[in-house]
């Protein structure tokens, strides 16, 4: 198994991670940081680099909510000072449920992420569009 | 050959679609329901949401009695088998020929008439009856919300009432 942290804005990984257990029931692999209003850019940094810290980095998966944003600029300056963990931004909950569904320990980090890039993608559905090329 | 035959109100939903048909690694889905079976639209909602890879078929409760039959001796196909009610799964398995062995109780939702049998089970007093049947049969009774929930059997539930 994986280790998986969720950095997003406000309380959004929080409830992700909420919603991601109501579909698959608890898990014990996940992390959740949020960037609230109340924190500061410095202890925003901190917090998230004791989470990465506290576990195998080769093994670790970050998902962000937003490219650009506060926690994944935190964590893209972090792989720029040399930290190895996987990190990708976009998080919806198919990526997300798929990460969850499809991990398992002879999976590489790499082959899970483009799988979940892949669910992330398919997500996105426009259903009119899928019922008028079915009907 | 038969993963999971399941009680669930809501059919096909995400708890369905994404914990059972993974876990169970189903590449069929049997939605066992008359209403669904007669409404083209909820017909065609369920096959456009399907999963991935996965088989659709939408029956009547008859229908599906030898359906189930066949597929519980099949080989490749790896099924989820879905009713609404406890009375249509009683009807399902007594047509079923003694082919399914283990019921799995997920959501049934709570409404006038009905006691809570805990957070995600309500029955009437008729599904209680009908469940002591099920259970007498000789198929076992698996009242579990998500794969990974502890199972609870009939007695565990009947003795919180």
């Amino acid at each position: 198994m994986k280790n998986i942290i969720l950095a997003t804005h406000g309380n959004l990984s929080f409830e992700f991670k909420n919603t991601l257990e109501l579909i698959v029931g608890k898990t014990d692999n996940i992390e959740c940081f949020g960037m609230t209003k109340d924190k500061s850019s410095e202890s925003g940094k901190k917090e998230l680099g004791y989470l990465i810290e506290s576990v195998d980095e080769s093994n670790l998966i970050i998902l962000t909510d937003l490219f650009g944003g506060s926690s994944a600029n935190i964590c893209m300056e972090l792989l720029l000072q040399g930290h190895k963990f996987k990190l990708l931004t976009g998080l919806n909950l198919p990526m997300l449920l798929s990460l969850v569904t499809s991990d398992n320990d002879d999976i590489s980090v790499n082959d899970l992420t483009n799988k979940i890039i892949d669910s992330a993608k398919s997500g996105v559905v426009d259903v009119n569009k899928a019922i008028s090329e079915r009907s | 050959m038969l993963k999971l035959v399941r009680v669930d109100e809501r059919l096909v939903h995400g708890q369905v679609a994404v914990g059972w048909t993974s876990d169970a690694s189903a590449n069929t889905i049997l939605v066992a329901n008359d209403e669904a079976q007669k409404d083209k639209i909820k017909a065609m909602a369920l096959d456009l949401a399907k999963p991935a890879g996965v088989n659709l078929y939408i029956r009547s409760i008859e229908e599906s009695g030898p359906i189930v039959e066949k597929f519980a001796s099949a080989k490749k196909a790896q099924v989820l088998v879905l009713v609404r009610t406890v009375k249509d799964a009683l009807k399902l398995i007594k047509e079923s020929n003694g082919t399914i062995k283990e019921l799995n109780v997920g959501g049934l939702k709570f409404e006038d008439g009905k006691k809570k049998l805990n957070e995600f089970v309500a029955v009437s007093d008729q599904d209680i009856k009908d469940l002591k049947e099920i259970d007498s049969m000789g198929v076992k009774l698996d009242f579990r919300m998500l794969p990974r929930d502890k199972r609870l059997g009939l007695n565990d539930l009947l003795r919180e009432v």
